[in-house]
């Protein structure tokens, strides 16, 4: 019984394939060949299929989108370094810009204070080098005879006298400081009107370099820490009323002498003006 | 040795002096890097090539910031020439020898540096506290950056010949 059962199943198999076979044919004639049947057939399975259609499109879509996401990186990943760069190249140009801010306001202030001094003739200049060791108290600036610089012009900062020209090449100079201990400056007490001399001294504690006045005469001993030196303009070196700096100590045992902190910073100065001599002057 | 070392040891001896020492405003107390690398590199390179480097640095250095032109050139060429008189010698390949060199030269050439500034009439302190604040202490400085600088220079050395 069992061996008649396959038997009949097997001889049943190609026939039920041949009419699937020709089902499918139809169904494809049916389909291709324009009649209002096929039209019809095809609009009910369109209506049929483009709503799962439109639903598995969307599902894929929303599938392949994700994955993109996910690992296809490439446009994200270049967006990101390119905006990298951007800051990067923003933040150079930040810096450049805070430099060039700092710069204009020293540059402002030296002008302002050598425009405040009087009508001169005047040269601004770089910092390019300072001496090297203690005992010396000079440095070199990026200009010289080409612009016009000569011996013995004074050098100022926006915060007063630096010192004066003591060497010139075509486009540099070298200067020596107030504070050097070879450098000697006339000088005026502001508020009692003394003429006296100020002299670069070199300290043994700190190796920092200071003023001493001297030559102040004897019966004048009202001056006082806080006084304000300036330069009197004798000897025609250091143009009148240059700040030197303030009185800090007064020492009154046998001649007369104080202790002057100059106004100028010397161990970060960057730019420095030098007179050049009176405007329309030689 | 090595062909750079002796350049690249200079050029951050000079950074040191001019760039770190010199702009941060500690003169007082900065030892003399330069100083230091010429007598560790002449005890081993002998002491003409240091010499003649010397010269002509030293004249460069002047030339663009200082006051008197040779005034290094003359303090590299001594430096040189007392490590050179420790070339070869076997008693002198070690730390101690040219780190005491460079701190007596140094103690030696600030000495004469302060008589010299007094004989040019320059408005300086008292010597004691220039001995205690300045001399000594730089001095000392120069003489351990020497020694360091020796074995440093050492290392990289593929033939140093003591």
């Amino acid at each position: 019984m069992v061996t008649s059962m396959k038997k009949g199943g097997n001889t049943k198999r190609p026939m039920v394939i041949a009419l699937i076979a020709a089902a499918a044919l139809l169904i494809v004639v049916l389909l291709t060949n324009g009649s209002s049947v096929s039209k019809w057939a095809e609009d009910g399975i369109a209506t049929i299929i483009t709503p799962i259609e439109g639903t598995a499109a969307k599902a894929s879509n929303a599938i392949v989108g994700f994955f993109k996401r996910l690992f296809n990186t490439t446009d994200a990943d270049q967006e990101n370094e390119r905006l990298r760069a951007e800051l990067a190249w923003m933040e150079q140009m930040q810096a450049e810009f805070e430099e060039m801010r700092k710069e204009n306001e020293r540059l402002t202030g030296l002008l302002n204070y050598a425009n405040s001094l009087g009508d001169y003739d005047i040269c601004t200049a770089g910092v390019i080098a300072k001496s090297t060791g203690t005992w010396f108290r000079t440095f070199t600036l990026d200009v010289g005879r080409s612009r016009g610089v000569d011996i013995d012009m004074a050098v100022i900062s926006a915060s007063g006298l630096v010192g004066r020209v003591t060497e010139v090449g075509y486009d540099w100079c070298k200067v020596t400081c107030i504070i050097d201990s070879s450098s000697t400056v006339p000088i005026l007490i502001e508020r009692t009107r003394d003429n006296c001399m100020a002299r670069g001294v070199l300290e043994s504690g700190s190796g920092e370099a200071a003023l001493e006045l001297y030559y102040l005469p004897s019966d004048r001993t009202n001056l006082v820490p806080g006084d304000v030196v300036i330069t009197s303009g004798i000897g025609g070196i250091y143009p009148k009323g240059i700040l030197i700096g303030t009185v800090t100590e007064v020492l009154t045992e046998g001649e007369i002498r104080a202790v002057i902190a100059p106004s100028t910073d010397f161990e970060h100065l960057e730019e420095v003006t030098i007179i050049l001599g009176e405007n329309g002057g030689n | 040795m090595k062909k750079w070392i002796a350049p690249v040891s200079i050029l951050i001896a000079m950074l040191l002096d001019y760039l770190v020492f010199n702009i941060a405003g500690i003169k007082s107390y900065a030892p003399d890097c330069l100083v230091a690398v010429f007598i560790a590199l002449s005890l081993g390179l002998g002491m003409m090539p240091m010499m003649l480097t010397g010269i002509l640095l030293g004249l460069a250095i002047d030339a663009v910031a200082n006051t008197f032109v040779g005034g290094t050139s003359i303090s590299l060429v001594l430096a040189s020439a007392a490590g050179g008189l420790f070339h070869g010698k076997f008693y002198a390949d070690n730390a101690i020898i040219p780190g005491a060199l460079a701190a007596g030269f140094v103690f030696l050439r600030e000495n004469f540096m302060y008589f010299l500034c007094k004989i040019m009439g320059r408005n300086l302190a008292g010597f004691g506290g220039f001995m205690l604040m300045h001399i000594l202490p730089s001095s000392l400085l120069t003489g351990i950056i020497c020694a360091f600088a020796y074995l440093l220079i050492k290392k990289g050395k593929y033939e140093f010949s003591i």
